[in-house]
């Protein structure tokens, strides 16, 4: 049995316990929007969704992690077991199963490397125990040129009751996506497709 | 969580107090519709602590009381009174004889791994015999291992090493009849 892991007595979620938590800021108001900015637009689910027992976050501002996920979505790609210390500035910290309106620096590409969620966060003698739920990633996002607001689309992820990860679908529920965006910001910019392609590693 | 480290806290107070002395398992009553015992075995002759505690997770049906602890002999560890579920094992570790630190080995946080079992209904289960092997990194990394499938101790030395602690007739009866099934 090749069963290959860490100790715990090291923190495990380094990058994440280290104060990274926010990740990219989310926008509430559209006059926020910088002239050298666009707006993410998107989601993550999981299937069967993440419930609140399986979670056990009990160190102080953990709880901030209960039903959320950092998205690595960056123009670096990273591997998602070898993750430096930036790595926290370079997420979409984000709720499973809703839209997410995230600012961002506009570039030409960026790459989605996969998903981190925290599942345990205790404290021990000595340090702190740490448990991850990663979901990979491998998605490149072309953004549009002189566009501000931009749809990457749904990635759902299946899981087993191991929580390894069964099956992941990209889907592309602009419609919803759409009209939530103008109940939320109103129609000042138009909400436009990135394209989509797996992305080479 | 909080049972679980209460537990752990409870366990390391006394290893460390009784420094190799440890509570006697005692397999009693019957819990529940459909116990089972679930049981396995570590060597850890190349590991730098023996084999303190073993934990395993239970991961549906879901429950704020995941966390299931194993009695300890030498190595083998056993459960009882485990009801029907998909179960992970979680963490192992123990202290040294001598010195204050304490060991503790995760298992991987995602997948299925070869110890871990679906519990479909009342039975015995054999989650197999492992020997700890240390894998080398540098001295910046993590510490890493592996578990390694070994022949021995076979399921039948385990259940008559286990026997002895069986109080109650059910137990007695179970794990006679598995030893009967096993040729002993």
């Amino acid at each position: 049995m090749k069963k290959v892991t860490t100790t715990v007595w090291t923190m495990v979620t380094v990058f994440l316990l280290a104060g990274c938590v926010g990740g990219k800021p989310h926008l509430e108001n559209i006059n926020e929007l910088m002239p050298d900015e666009v707006i993410l637009v998107g989601r993550i689910e999981l299937v069967p969704p993440l419930e609140k027992v399986e979670q056990e976050l009990n160190t102080i501002g953990s709880g901030r992690f209960q039903g959320k996920v950092h998205m690595l979505v960056s123009e670096q790609q990273f591997d998602l077991d070898k993750l430096p210390m930036s790595a926290g500035s370079h997420t979409l910290f984000v709720n499973f199963d809703q839209d997410f309106y995230i600012r961002q620096p506009r570039v030409k590409n960026l790459h989605y490397s996969g998903s981190v969620v925290l599942m345990e966060s205790t404290q021990r003698f000595g340090g702190v125990d740490a448990a991850q739920m990663k979901l990979p990633g491998g998605l490149s996002y072309t953004i549009p040129a002189n566009q501000k607001a931009v749809y990457i689309g749904t990635v759902r992820y299946y899981r087993d009751d191991y929580n390894a990860i069964t099956k992941i679908r990209f889907v592309d529920d602009y419609k919803t996506a759409n009209k939530s965006f103008i109940k939320k910001f109103g129609k000042k910019y138009k909400l436009v497709r990135a394209k989509v392609s797996q992305s080479k590693s | 969580m909080l049972q679980r480290n209460l537990i752990r806290i409870l366990l390391l107070t006394i290893l460390l107090a009784t420094a190799g002395c440890s509570t006697t398992p005692s397999l009693d009553e019957p819990e529940g519709n459909q116990p089972s015992m679930i049981y396995g075995h570590i060597d850890m002759e190349d590991a730098p602590c023996k084999l303190g505690w073993v934990t395993m997770k239970q991961m549906r049906p879901k429950t704020d009381k995941p966390y299931y602890n194993f009695w300890i002999d030498e190595g083998t560890f056993f459960r009882i009174n485990v009801p029907p579920g998909t179960y992970k094992f979680d963490e192992f570790g123990g202290a040294p004889r001598f010195g204050n630190t304490i060991y503790t080995f995760s298992f991987p946080d995602q997948g299925k791994g070869e110890m871990d079992r679906q519990i479909k209904r009342q039975g015995l289960y054999y989650v197999g015999s492992y020997k700890y092997k240390k894998i080398k990194t540098r001295f910046w990394q993590q510490g890493k291992f592996d578990l390694e499938k070994t022949k021995g101790p076979s399921e039948k030395e385990i259940l008559q090493k286990i026997l002895p602690y069986a109080k109650h007739p059910f137990w007695i009866k179970k794990i006679n009849e598995r030893l009967k099934q096993l040729g002993a």
